[in-house]
């Protein structure tokens, strides 16, 4: 077989395989995302935590 | 003297070489074509045009980053003023990586600065992790904050809101910086103009195929534009792992907003817009930890390519103001081809090819195509592994990198625009690290 039609099969294929597996990953993220349960905070909620008083978490260390 | 134009020489014929050898194939591309049908000589044509606009980017910004790398010989090797500095660390469960990261910072041959932990509402031992080193290391030189969850962006603001440094150092929590980044990052500074300087990052677990991939990818397509842009001193993004600010100019445009995914570009455009110069030091190194499987590689590039649409959209009235600030609306211009348009135009390539092999029978289209773009993956890799001092056997992975990983990205920005335009939701999700710094 001549070597530039093999290395345009290779070519080809590979990027045929690239493609399919580059969509095949982009459904399987949009499957995943869907089972993720997601908290939803919307801006205002976000804002009246970070408005709430902080109190820190005193370290104890081990010893 | 003579050995600048002894390189610039080397430099040239270099780069005629391969165009060169590119045009060849160009020559025998396009006499194969002129056989087919209406449908084969159209497509062809619009895909040639795109070549030559892909063969002609590659040159300009190979150009241009020869050109900063002559002018940045010139410049003075360190700074010689020291302002103070605040080196601020986001950590979200960062417990993996928190005190390699922060040993790199303590470790800074530089004599004013601070470092400030935000811890970001962690689940695992980072804040503890963090409260321990700034008691081994004293709490004048790190400082912790915590704070109920919010996202990168809240805690780099709330670093920012903290700081007693002039200048900001904002990274990643995962970053392992060099002992000169500071001392050449700051150096940028005595030109009053320059509001920000972009940092080099570099990937640290080059352990596979995908992180060496990825390695390449950093120095070839994303240092490179950087340098190019960095002539112009209109870098289009400062990197999340090491960017350093003027304080001054943080909280003139706002600090980091939460409203896009790619807060760090974000930034970058309302900076750059706001009239500042932003400028890159390819000495000021940060080292990061690149994603190791497929699906994590997936989650993070979905993440960019969202969030720099996300950042264009939002200053989508830039688009159309080419005054006065000509060189940040071409530069934003080119965002978008390369976002959108570029992934498009080689999506439609390969599914053109698939049809040409298969039906038209012109196969050898197909390796003259890929062996074209090739050769300039091949020569721009050897020019930025040079210039960067950076292992030239990293090259060998530009036939895979052109085969099989820029149509991997150019599918998941494909799909990502269009989940943008479609306004499809979606999450932050967090990278799994290993520790690897």
């Amino acid at each position: 077989m001549e070597l530039i039609p093999l290395l345009s099969t290779v070519i080809l294929v590979a990027t045929i395989v690239t493609l399919l597996f580059a969509a095949f990953s982009y459904f399987a993220y949009r499957a995943r995302e869907k089972k993720v349960p997601r908290v939803t905070t919307s801006l205002m909620d976000k804002q009246q935590i970070l408005l709430e008083p902080q109190f820190f978490k005193r370290y104890h260390s081990p010893e | 003297m003579f050995q600048r134009i002894y390189r610039i020489c080397t430099v040239i014929t270099f780069m005629s070489a391969g165009l060169a050898v590119a045009a060849l194939l160009f020559n025998m591309y396009f006499n194969r074509l002129t056989a087919a049908n209406f449908f084969v000589n159209f497509s062809s044509f619009i895909l040639l045009l795109f070549l030559g606009i892909v063969t002609i980017r590659y040159g300009v910004l190979i150009w241009f980053a020869y050109l900063q790398h002559i002018e940045h010989m010139q410049e003075p090797p360190e700074t010689q003023e020291y302002p103070f500095v605040t080196m601020i660390v986001p950590a979200y469960n960062e417990g993996m990586g928190l005190e390699a990261s922060v040993e790199s910072l303590i470790s800074m041959d530089y004599p004013r600065y601070e470092i400030v932990v935000v811890d970001d509402g962690s689940t695992d031992d980072t804040y503890p992790q963090a409260v321990r080193l700034a008691g081994v290391y004293g709490t004048e030189r790190i400082r912790v904050i915590t704070q109920p969850n919010g996202g990168k962006a809240s805690a780099l603001n709330n670093g920012i809101a903290n700081a007693r440094g002039e200048l900001i150092v904002c990274m990643d929590g995962d970053s392992r910086l060099e002992s000169q980044t500071l001392k050449q990052a700051v150096k940028h500074f005595s030109d009053p103009s320059v509001g920000a300087v972009a940092g080099d990052v570099k990937v640290v677990n080059r352990l596979n195929i995908l992180t060496k991939l990825q390695a390449l990818e950093y120095i070839e397509g994303l240092s490179l534009v950087r340098t190019a842009h960095a002539f112009f001193r209109r870098v289009m993004v400062i990197p999340g792992p090491i960017g350093v600010f003027r304080k001054q100019v943080l909280q003139e445009v706002g600090g980091y907003f939460q409203d896009t995914y790619a807060e760090d570009c974000e930034l970058t455009l309302r900076i750059l817009f706001a009239g500042w110069k932003v400028k890159h030091e390819s000495r000021a190194v940060a080292w990061t930890e690149a994603p190791e499987t497929l699906q994590a590689f997936f989650k993070q590039r979905y993440r960019w390519s969202r969030g720099t649409l996300q950042a264009v959209i939002k200053h989508k009235a830039q688009l159309w103001k080419p005054f006065p600030n000509v060189v940040d609306w071409f530069f934003l211009w080119l965002v978008v081809f390369e976002s959108m348009v570029w992934p498009g135009m080689d999506v439609f390539g390969i599914v053109f090819f698939v049809f040409v092999a298969g039906w038209v029978g012109l196969s050898t289209v197909i390796i003259l195509w890929w062996a074209q773009l090739t050769v300039l993956d091949i020569m721009a890799a050897l020019f930025c592994l040079a210039l960067e001092k950076e292992d030239l056997r990293l090259a060998l992975q530009a036939v895979l990198y052109r085969l099989c990983f820029i149509p991997y990205l150019d599918v998941i920005k494909f799909f990502a625009s269009l989940d943008e335009i479609f306004g499809v939701k979606m999450g932050w999700g967090k990278l799994e690290r290993f520790g690897r710094i």
